[in-house]
């Protein structure tokens, strides 16, 4: 009944809306209304019933196999999978682009499947699980953006696409995809009693004379085929995976059967009703229903993984730290050499060719233009990079999280957000006020996010977890804030991509008054954290207030990744990576630690404006995406290294 | 997040390539005897001491300014962007510089030029002000204001006429607009006597988007819309006066809310959005695809240009009505 009344709002709405009861009265009488309704609406409302009940047996049955409830095509990464190879596909087999969508997309979702499968490892760890395909997710769409920035042409046409869109010009993709989705559910339908008998338990199950790993490869073979049916169609369009089989599981259903044929009908419902609402929000411009799916699907996925990690108190792993120098001075030399060189090579480079090294002296004399462009440039990126650096070490500290970042946790994002909203609220404001409603936003974030993880103990993984969410939530968000407004807020886009274009002096005084203020401060307690590390009870024992220190430099780590971004705006991974590759290098001693760390964040940042600008020269790639390009791997790297460790 | 950001800044590429015309706050009163040029413009005052002659151009529609009073740009952003969508009478030099995006132009390559004077618009460089002028006098246009809105095509005439002061080519900007005006009278008279079925036209700038087509339909205030009325043609769309950059923007069910018209249309050739909709029953009722009266302006019009933009699509319009 609900089903039949949604989805007769869906195919009243339209651009040529005339509201939802003259809608129906007029049908018969006019053959225009009538043509909408059989040849735009109809066919998105069947096609989004497809979709989602495609999207909700595949997540139910990854569920099933996994026993693991936070499973689905999205949460494992193989929309994103799916969606990057369609479009590698498209740049480098332009001809054939239209050519076997759903074997690419299929060898994608497998392809993103089998990695997050081995990152994980058998276990397959609920929320270890979620946050790996998440990252892989990350990772498969920065990569897509940048194939994106590289072959702007041939890809234009599936922007819109990449986030999900109902949008359906005729019956040609329902054609197409109606046959596939049939066959392969009668399939699932036919093994469900086989399904069944995976809620036994494995060893149950084999008792019995079931061969259990056939009927798990072929559940994964039903689900992510079902999932690549509509990537191959609509896109993909996350959380109605992971959503509807809790629902169905909510209502009673248990058997497989049953609950197969109830996915069918709640997952057709949640994307039919989340396309209502998107049209409900703008009628003119066609808005990625994937970004409502996010916005309604974050924060259960949120609540879910809350729920799943309780009473498992997977405690705080330790920062492993190799200490390869016994002698460290040495080490800070030779690392400040490279800082040297980075940044005298990045000198160097202006505007589209080097100058000559016998010349720079006499241009560093000469052009004032150095001086007013790229030598503020270079500096700001150095110091943003060694502030960044040091935001993530004291939260990596704090919260004993070696997966602990601002970009990470989500409060870069939050930061994104709240500037978007700031703009959007007051239209009138100057622009440099988007810093302070960055800095209000990121504050914001960490609030939510500690007052979110304070019950779970901040397990790592929690956290991590949660940032994801939040950035997803919060980029839906903003793409619907920028759909809805009419602002003209390319500056604000910039920004938020994460560029150091256009630093003046004014942002080097800014960041060298954040390095000058701070970084005495930090040095000073490195011992603190020291102590922090090895766990509250030694802490105070040795008479530390813990909590109260804990809030203090949590504050004071957020503070320096929202002036970062005030500064850079929203480049993320600089705070993950540096503390960790100076660990790696000096040990967890936070006293040899700093001046790596910092270090390593100057030059990462430096390098990547300098690629930035020289890639596409005279043109900008935004050094933001450069950095997420090395970060999301580098993450997924460390998320294996820490897996082993809890195994321990 | 990355992939939203760049489908929105890829939008906003068009968008504020439509950037279409500065508004001239006033003209300067220039009766001063020592002949300075004193340009009023978005963000300030500038002051020149005698025509400029090395301009740098930052948006598309300026360069076209600049070209048509005879002078050539040392550099433009976005150069290989301004041959694919501007297609007017003249051309830009071959050794003109391109200078980076028109979202993050390269600073220290429009330094090197060493100009005399950029020209931008302020809603795009407004924030890096300070260090435009650094480098030269720089003249930012707007055309986002309420009231540069009103009337894209004074506006664009306006920040015409300012280009046309700075450079000192004012009586060749006059010619100009003459011969503008007088092809719009000899074409104005052409259409009369070719009969059309009706006077009311649809104009729309359309991509394809996913499979999807979508439309810009231009509203009254537009540049295009004003050009087409001097032509003797009357905008089908009466709403949505204060349309930004002059147009809305609409799916195949938005188009049928104007389709009383003879639909005019701007499509690049490599785009498939006609085959797209080849089979598509809601596309084929309309009615002016069922009567046949689409006519084809070219994908290469630039629609937020300006007097040779608007030179082209008056030529366009003819041959395409003629065909």
């Amino acid at each position: 009944m609900l089903f039949l009344l949604l989805a007769s709002v869906h195919v009243s709405q339209g651009q040529s809306s005339l509201g939802y009861v003259t809608f129906w009265q007029q049908l018969r009488h006019d053959p225009q209304q009538m043509n909408f309704f059989l040849y735009s609406r109809l066919p998105r409302l069947v096609i989004g019933c497809i979709a989602g009940a495609a999207l909700a047996v595949a997540g139910m049955i990854m569920q099933s196999i996994t026993k693991n409830p936070l499973a689905s095509a999205s949460t494992l990464g193989i929309h994103a999978g799916a969606y990057f190879f369609v479009v590698v596909w498209a740049i480098f087999f332009p001809k054939m682009s239209g050519d076997f969508p759903l074997l690419i997309a299929f060898g994608g979702g497998l392809a993103a499947a089998f990695l997050v499968w081995g990152l994980v490892g058998r276990a397959l760890d609920p929320v270890r699980v979620a946050l790996t395909g998440l990252i892989v997710s990350m990772l498969f769409s920065s990569f897509t953006g940048a194939l994106q920035l590289f072959f702007a042409n041939e890809v234009t046409g599936l922007f819109l696409w990449g986030s999900g869109s109902l949008l359906q010009l005729d019956w040609s993709g329902v054609q197409f995809a109606w046959p596939w989705f049939t066959v392969t559910l009668i399939v699932a339908l036919l093994v469900s009693r086989k399904l069944d008998v995976l809620l036994l338990g494995d060893e149950t199950a084999i008792g019995l004379g079931e061969k259990v790993g056939g009927i798990k490869v072929l559940g994964w073979i039903i689900a992510i085929f079902l999932a690549s049916i509509t990537v191959a169609v609509v896109g993909p369009i996350g959380f109605v995976g992971i959503i509807a089989p809790h629902i169905v599981r909510l209502l009673g259903f248990r058997l497989h059967y049953s609950m197969i044929l109830g996915n069918i009908v709640i997952g057709a419902m949640l994307l039919i009703g989340a396309d209502v609402l998107v049209r409900f929000i703008t009628q003119t411009q066609e808005l990625p229903v994937g970004a409502m799916t996010a916005i309604i699907g974050g924060p259960l996925l949120i609540y879910l993984a809350i729920k799943m990690s309780k009473g498992k108190k997977e405690q705080a792993s330790a920062l492993g730290g190799h200490d390869f120098f016994p002698r460290k001075w040495p080490v800070v030399l030779c690392i400040a050499a490279l800082a040297f060189l980075v940044l005298f090579v990045s000198v160097l480079f202006g505007g589209t060719a080097f100058t000559p090294v016998n010349e720079i002296v006499q241009e560093l004399a000469h052009n004032v233009y150095v001086w007013d462009f790229r030598v503020p440039r270079i500096v700001v990126s150095f110091l943003v990079g060694m502030l960044m650096a040091a935001g993530g070490m004291i939260l990596q500290a704090v919260l004993r999280n070696p997966l602990a970042d601002a970009s990470v946790l989500g409060v870069t994002s939050g930061a994104g957000m709240f500037a978007m909203i700031l703009l959007i609220l007051f239209p009138g404001i100057p622009f440099y006020f988007i810093p302070v409603g960055a800095f209000v936003g990121a504050m914001l974030a960490m609030a939510v996010i500690l007052l979110f993880s304070f019950r779970s103990g901040f397990q790592p993984i929690m956290l991590v977890l949660m940032g994801v969410s939040i950035s997803a939530i919060g980029s839906a968000i903003i793409q619907i804030i920028v759909v809805k407004s009419k602002l003209n807020i390319t500056q604000a886009l910039t920004w938020l991509s994460g560029s150091t274009y256009g630093s003046s002096w004014e942002h080097v005084l800014l960041a060298a008054c954040a390095v000058v203020l701070f970084f005495p401060v930090i040095y000073y307690f490195s011992r603190t954290f020291d102590v922090l590390l090895f766990g509250d009870e030694l802490a105070t024992g040795i008479g530390l207030k813990t909590q109260k220190v804990r809030l203090y430099m949590i504050v004071l780590g957020v503070a320096l990744s929202a002036i970062s971004v005030a500064i850079v705006g929203t480049i993320g991974f600089i705070g993950l990576l540096a503390p960790h590759a100076a660990r790696r290098m000096v040990g967890i001693k936070h006293q040899h630690m700093f001046p790596i760390t910092i270090l390593l964040g100057g030059i990462l940042l430096t390098v990547a404006d300098f690629l930035g600008r020289y890639l596409l020269a005279p043109n900008d790639v935004p050094a933001g995406l450069l950095v997420s390009l090395v970060g999301a791997p580098y993450l997924l790297y460390l998320l294996r290294k820490t897996g082993k460790t809890v195994a321990k | 997040m990355k992939k939203l950001l760049f489908l929105v800044v890829a939008m906003l590429v068009v968008l504020a390539g439509c950037a279409e015309k500065g508004k001239v706050d006033k003209e300067a009163k220039d009766s001063d005897a020592d002949e300075k040029i004193e340009i009023t413009h978005a963000l300030g005052t500038a002051t020149f001491d005698k025509a400029p002659e090395r301009v740098v151009v930052l948006e598309w529609n300026y360069a076209e300014e600049v070209l048509a009073l005879d002078i050539q740009p040392v550099g433009v952003a976005d150069v290989e962007g301004f041959k694919k969508w501007v297609k007017i009478d003249k051309q830009l030099g071959d050794d003109v510089v391109d200078v980076g995006t028109r979202q993050e132009p390269n600073l220290e390559e429009i330094a090197k030029l060493n100009p005399d004077v950029i020209i931008t618009l302020a809603n795009n460089h407004g924030s890096i002000q300070k260090d435009l002028e650094k480098i030269a006098p720089t003249i930012f246009y707007d055309t986002t204001s309420k009231e540069a809105t009103k009337d894209l095509y004074q506006t664009a005439m306006d920040s015409f006429k300012t280009t046309a002061k700075l450079l000192q080519k004012e009586q060749k900007a006059d010619e100009v607009i003459q011969q503008l005006e007088e092809k719009y009278s000899t074409v104005k008279q052409e259409i009369v006597s070719l009969n059309l079925p009706t006077k009311k036209f649809l104009f729309t700038q359309a991509y394809t988007v996913n499979q999807a087509p979508t439309f810009r339909l231009f509203t009254k205030n537009s540049m295009v819309s004003h050009v087409l009325e001097k032509v003797g043609f009357e905008n089908t769309i009466t709403d949505h006066l204060d349309a930004d950059w002059g147009f809305i923007e609409a799916n195949i069910e938005g188009v049928s809310n104007y389709q009383d018209a003879l639909f005019m249309h701007a499509v690049q050739e490599d785009d498939p959005l006609f085959d797209n909709m080849k089979n598509n029953k809601v596309w084929n009722d309309l009615t002016f695809v069922k009567d046949n009266q689409l006519y084809d302006i070219g994908g290469d019009t630039w629609t937020f240009g300006g007097v040779l933009s608007a030179e082209t699509l008056v030529n366009n319009l003819l041959k395409a009505i003629k065909e």
